[in-house]
């Protein structure tokens, strides 16, 4: 070989070395902490735009790690408890700072991040912060094989069993569910009911049943991942009248009460829709009329057909959505009134927890809880400041009379001195 | 048809370019090979005393100066991680002009990748581009298969453009450091045309993995 090859490849081989070495740029991970704003598609009282949200909690954003969630991608479960990829979040910095996600799974990532992030900064601010454990656990890209056709598409739910949140592939052409902040915050809230609710109650009526409002992904879910628990698997049918009712009854309180909370946190009365535009009739919170909750034996009959025909939850959240409405409906606009924030109706809501858990706690099988327990403790905790707004409440439900307003909605009774 | 187009224009712009380079390394040439008979023949034209025993001309040795011109388009096949940590080729078109004299080349490499994701309410659409100027060395021997190799340092920048529902929002990310060696393989005897294979390796802080690999096909014209 001449010499001036071998100058060329060693001059060659020095800069390459120089490159390997010197270029201290090189990282794999783009390392951040804390006060990171990211690009998103964000909700404010209904309307979606594109903003700079502050992510207080995220440690790196390349793997999505931080205090509020831990993500899995496409998982399965292990031991009881979910386990798979964590994902890759492909985002760059603008001239800003500010993180800019640049594909659409990276995108629905981070938007769900912030969600929980922020819907923890709600826990905190109604007083249920240490609650739930963190990081949340959150499965997106779940697949859930469908019996006869294809995968379980377009849906999201919490699994009480795993405590995890999952989403299943979107496919639709609307707004994509991990990103819809309402729907985060109704399969949210779920957590919050279990903790709450079901869970301390479990002696009474069976939790897990209750919980399980996608009564049918759940079943599905346990036949793929075959470790979660199947002590809860059993037919409706073998379920006796008043616990198939009450079952049914706090499935419905659940559902109700998690668009309630979908709309305190994204202030979107359709945010069902926004994604899944089929159910517009059913679950939109706009103002629908005067709508009446059913009666104990209306209820009674409809949830033992149901459970009988096999569909357990169907009634559920037909109650549910009359429950969401007949609370939002009376709270709006009081609040836009009043110029208060949705906030102090998330507040009411968490004083209203225990006392469902407290009535579930004191009943036993000569009782039975009227549809209309839910808007009686509603009634029941409005602070001084919001009893105007009882007589109101209280209207939607099919069995009280007039006395049974006034008698609800009198005033607390004053302790009289010794 | 835009693609179509552009590939055309860039197409024909490599063959202007080609021959103006190819002439101007010819009149190089000429000019230093005239320079050189003068300089050996100083007093041609004075007459002399001497006889003209010295017989013909013979040819004048000339310091040969091996100018090298080429325009190419690639296509680089680069790894990247996705969301499931597998890595997925990305295909990059690339567009590279160099100049150089044997075994040296300086050459000017632009390089971008498109992606589009999403629905029709929420999508992104990413580009990424990068900028390098790279140096080339290859040995000058008469091989019918060239090994080259090479070294690049430039600019690599991402943008975005995101839209939600009619709402589009765009963002750029600022030019960062990029990094990259190759090593090829030209076949020679097609010149002037260019057929060349590289592996390569880039390194920059935004990439994942980094270092990433790829390999490249080059296709275009050399003058030398």
């Amino acid at each position: 070989m001449s010499r001036r090859i071998s100058y060329g490849i060693t001059l060659i081989l020095c800069l390459y070395a120089s490159l390997m070495t010197a270029c201290s740029f090189v990282a794999t991970e783009q390392r951040s902490s804390g006060d990171q704003r990211v690009l998103i598609p964000w909700s404010t009282d209904g309307q979606y735009r594109f903003e700079a949200v502050p992510l207080n909690s995220l440690v790196n954003i390349a793997s999505l790690t931080g205090r509020s969630a831990l993500f899995m991608l496409s998982p399965t479960v292990v031991d009881k408890q979910l386990a798979g990829f964590q994902p890759r979040v492909r985002a760059f910095r603008d001239g800003d700072g500010v993180h800019v996600p640049t594909d659409e799974l990276s995108l629905h990532l981070l938007t769900l991040y912030a969600h929980i992030e922020k819907l923890q900064e709600l826990d905190a601010a109604v007083g249920l912060g240490d609650l739930l454990p963190k990081p949340r656990i959150v499965g997106v890209e779940v697949r859930i094989p469908q019996r006869q056709r294809g995968q379980v598409e377009n849906n999201a739910l919490y699994s009480p069993q795993l405590d995890a949140l999952l989403f299943v592939p979107y496919k639709g052409d609307e707004l994509p569910l991990t990103v819809n902040a309402g729907v985060v915050a109704h399969e949210h809230f779920h957590a919050l009911f279990n903790y709450m609710v079901l869970k301390p109650a479990k002696a009474r009526i069976k939790a897990a049943r209750a919980a399980q409002v996608h009564a049918g992904e759940e079943k599905l879910l346990r036949e793929v991942f075959e470790d979660i628990p199947a002590d809860i698997d059993r037919e409706s049918v073998s379920l006796e009248d008043w616990e198939a009712y009450h079952v049914n009854l706090l499935r419905a309180i659940n559902e109700g009460l998690a668009d309630v909370w979908g709309w305190i946190y994204s202030g979107d009365n359709i945010f069902v829709r926004r994604s899944i535009p089929v159910v517009r009739k059913t679950r939109d919170l706009e103002p629908s009329g005067s709508q009446r909750l059913y009666t104990l034996e209306a209820f009674r009959q409809m949830t033992l057909a149901a459970s009988i025909a096999g569909d357990e939850s169907a009634r559920a959240y037909e109650l549910g959505t009359l429950y969401a409405r007949a609370v939002k409906n009376v709270f709006e606009p009081h609040l836009r009134k009043s110029g208060r924030p949705r906030q102090d109706l998330a507040k009411l809501v968490a004083r209203v927890l225990p006392k469902i858990k407290e009535r579930l706690e004191g009943l036993d099988k000569s009782r039975w809880l009227k549809p209309g327990v839910l808007l009686e403790l509603f009634a029941r905790e409005l602070p001084p400041e919001q009893r105007e707004l009882c007589p109101l409440l209280m209207s939607a439900d099919a069995e009280l009379g007039e006395v049974g307003v006034a008698k609800v909605c009198a005033p607390p009774a004053k302790e009289e001195a010794p | 048809m835009k693609p179509l187009l552009i590939l055309s224009l860039v197409f024909w712009s490599g063959v202007v370019f080609a021959v103006q380079a190819k002439q101007m390394v010819a009149a190089v040439q000429a000019k230093q090979v005239t320079a050189a008979v003068q300089a050996k023949q100083p007093a041609a034209a004075a007459p002399t005393t001497s006889t003209l025993s010295a017989g013909p001309h013979r040819p004048v040795p000339v310091a040969k100066r091996d100018f090298t011109a080429l325009v190419s388009l690639g296509l680089d096949l680069r790894g990247e991680r996705d969301q499931r940590q597998s890595t997925t080729p990305r295909s990059w078109p690339t567009l590279t002009l160099g100049l150089g004299l044997k075994p040296w080349l300086a050459l000017l490499e632009y390089a971008s990748f498109n992606e589009s994701s999403g629905n029709n309410a929420l999508n992104v659409q990413r580009k990424v581009e990068t900028l390098m100027l790279w140096g080339q060395w290859s040995p000058d021997e008469e091989w019918l298969v060239q090994p080259y190799m090479g070294v690049g340092f430039g600019g690599y920048r991402t943008s975005a453009e995101m839209t939600l529902y009619s709402e589009k929002t765009s963002a750029q990310g600022q030019w960062i450091e990029n990094g990259a060696a190759a090593l090829g393989l030209r076949l020679a005897k097609l010149s002037p045309f260019l057929l060349a294979v590289e592996g390569r390796l880039h390194m920059n802080r935004e990439l994942d993995p980094s270092p990433t690999l790829s390999g490249m096909i080059k296709l275009g014209f050399i003058l030398e």
